[in-house]
């Protein structure tokens, strides 16, 4: 009788167990990156003031987020959720979608309250050493258009426009090619936020990003046609610059 | 007795006019193809080093026996309205897989909008095909030549029964996908096996660029003018010469990007205003007006003439062009809008550098011959 009871009450730890490592409850996390300008949506191929003689316009912006990690407090150990993904504005053509944005999902969240998130602003070393060819057309580092040859780097953030430097409303006097990328410019941005992830629910994190502060030099604004580009490492300070910039420009709204 | 005749008459014509119309109304024969043995055996495509990992979809695996109906049927005019016709009459092997003229020119002797684009590398075309990106699939792809009025212009239906009582497609059919009776013979499985030989046009690796580049093979020497070229093409680290902005748009190693832009080709007041919106007209954002395809510079000496609408007959027209003849517009690629300052050497040497991408064994290659006349 003993051992019946024994072995039955073993059964049931077994049991239990099992079903604890079966009920680990997980959410959504949804990370909506939105971009402005002076803190107008950012449209391409609409006109901004740059600056008292500078007019832009831009036709991409886009960048590659890595290492995305959240925590708590408690926790000395980091949920690591993205490796590498890419966020895209490319193709924001009217308010709506600029106040869409780009939403990249993360799904089976560990429930739980999280307090920090972490994000890598560009490719990190590791994966910076390989190239597009090493991966299938679906990954995010499989884009031709992101791996810089000459370089041998990918690059990070894609900022590319015109300028009117005439103020005659007409984008033809100067071109900007912000290409940054290189391992000495990548960066990480650590965000203190309160958020928790509930079971079976969706929780959105919005991300922003000011173009315009990603110019941002001293008092004013880069001298972009001066530097109207960034297509080689001879340019390399001004990339770390810009890239500074966007890692303080980066912030939850 | 007259009667008798004229019964046995009737229904003997009967008979006849029946079996004559058997083919369009009787439903095709029920499992008329399960004795042919189905062993499908995969197919692997070489990739040369430097290249990157092809994608198949899950649902069209490459067999032997499925790259093979496609090659038929990529060659075959069967798929065209009148029978004169076929994929190949506008991809040919000898022209890069284009046909070497400005616009082709379909069954009813038309002009089509558009170049023939090469098919060297489809397989890793993985942002849209066709000059404005409208197929997103190999597979989607090879459906619309056969019903486009311009091209082959015949109803799948027509071009499904043909093939139903064809004396070879049914078994090939069997061979390729497992079907059990030629009436399980569809657009969608031709379609299929069209891709499937489609994605194995790949480069052979042995151009020039491909044995110095991506198999850093020992030996293979640039000439000054070659490697000047490469130099202003990949504007090259603390080179004096100028950067011709070329690999924005054609990076390696498929020497193109995938994406759309507008290369200031076509002249237009206004984003509405360009003569063919491209991309626009799939997207239906005004911002990709005027945008095309960047399309692949391998074998690009053998691809003639050049841009979408075949404008320009030789390299050095294009050269010119990109020199000095960009059309401004709001979307206008931004790395075009300086002026590229190039010398004629310059021109010279950048034309010297597309020629190592030449892979005559690319175009040579039998198993992408016409198997109709190997």
């Amino acid at each position: 009788m003993l051992r019946t009871t024994a072995l039955f009450a073993l059964l049931l730890l077994l049991t239990a167990a099992s079903c604890r490592k079966d009920k680990a409850e997980y959410g959504t996390l949804e990370l909506q990156f939105k971009a402005y300008y002076d803190d107008q949506p950012l449209i391409m191929l609409q006109p901004y003031v740059y600056n008292d003689t500078l007019d832009v316009m831009f036709q991409r912006f886009n960048f590659y987020i890595s290492n995305v990690e959240i925590n708590s407090g408690q926790s000395v150990d980091p949920r690591q959720l993205i490796d590498i993904d890419f966020v895209d504005f490319d193709g924001v053509d009217n308010v709506a979608a600029a106040d869409a944005g780009d939403l990249i999902q993360v799904e089976k969240v560990p429930t739980g309250a999280y307090d920090q998130l972490s994000i890598g602003l560009g490719v990190p070393a590791d994966l910076n050493a390989t190239q597009e060819s090493d991966y299938p057309d679906s990954h995010p580092l499989g884009k031709e258009s992101h791996y810089w040859t000459a370089w041998q780097s990918y690059i990070f953030t894609m900022i590319a426009g015109k300028v009117d430097t005439d103020k005659d409303g007409v984008f033809d006097d100067s071109s900007i090619g912000y290409h940054l990328g290189s391992d000495p410019t990548y960066r990480t941005v650590n965000l203190a936020h309160s958020f928790e992830i509930q079971k079976g629910q969706t929780t959105r994190i919005t991300l922003a990003v000011d173009l315009h502060q990603i110019f941002k030099e001293g008092d004013g604004y880069m001298d972009i046609i001066a530097i109207p580009a960034t297509h080689t490492i001879a340019n390399l300070d001004q990339a770390i610059k810009a890239m500074d910039n966007f890692q303080q420009a980066l912030h939850i709204e | 007795m007259t009667e008798n005749r004229i019964l046995i008459f009737f229904l003997l014509t009967g008979t006849f006019w029946l079996q004559a119309c058997a083919d369009d109304i009787s439903p095709d024969p029920v499992g008329d193809l399960e004795s042919i043995a189905y062993d499908p055996q995969p197919y692997e495509v070489p990739v040369p080093q430097g290249f990157p990992p092809l994608t198949v979809p899950a649902d069209n695996p490459m067999t032997v026996d499925g790259v093979q109906l496609g090659r038929f049927l990529f060659y075959d005019p069967i798929l065209s309205k009148d029978s004169t016709m076929s994929c190949f009459s506008c991809h040919l092997p000898q022209g890069g897989f284009t046909d070497n003229l400005s616009v082709s020119f379909g069954v009813e002797g038309l002009p089509g909008k558009r170049s023939a684009m090469s098919l060297e590398n489809v397989a890793f075309y993985n942002n849209g095909l066709f000059w404005d990106g409208r197929a997103h699939t190999l597979e989607e792809q090879a459906l619309k030549p056969v019903e486009d009025p311009l091209e082959l212009n015949a109803p799948w239906e027509i071009v499904e029964a043909r093939l139903r009582r064809h004396p070879d497609y049914p078994a090939m059919f069997r061979k390729a996908f497992g079907i059990s009776d030629s009436g399980e013979i569809t657009r969608d499985l031709a379609a299929k096996a069209i891709a499937q030989f489609e994605r194995i046009l790949v480069s052979s690796g042995t151009s020039k660029f491909d044995r110095k580049f991506l198999a850093k093979e020992i030996g293979i020497d640039f000439s000054e003018a070659e490697y000047n070229g490469f130099d202003m093409f990949f504007d090259i680290e603390g080179s004096p010469l100028p950067d011709a902005q070329c690999f924005h748009c054609h990076n390696t190693p498929l020497f193109t990007t995938n994406e759309y832009f507008n290369n200031g080709l076509q002249e237009a007041a206004t984003l509405d205003d360009f003569p063919d919106p491209g991309r626009g007209a799939i997207t239906g954002k005004k911002i990709d007006n005027g945008k095309m395809r960047a399309p692949s510079l391998r074998n690009v000496m053998l691809t003639a003439p050049y841009m979408h609408d075949g404008r320009f007959a030789t390299i050095e027209e294009v050269l010119d062009f990109y020199n000095q003849g960009i059309h401004f517009a709001d979307n206008l690629d931004e790395n075009l809008l300086p002026p590229l300052g190039l010398t004629e050497q310059m021109k010279s040497d950048l034309i010297a550098f597309l020629k190592t991408m030449t892979d005559t064994t690319f175009v040579q290659n039998p198993a992408f011959s016409n198997p109709f006349h190997p």
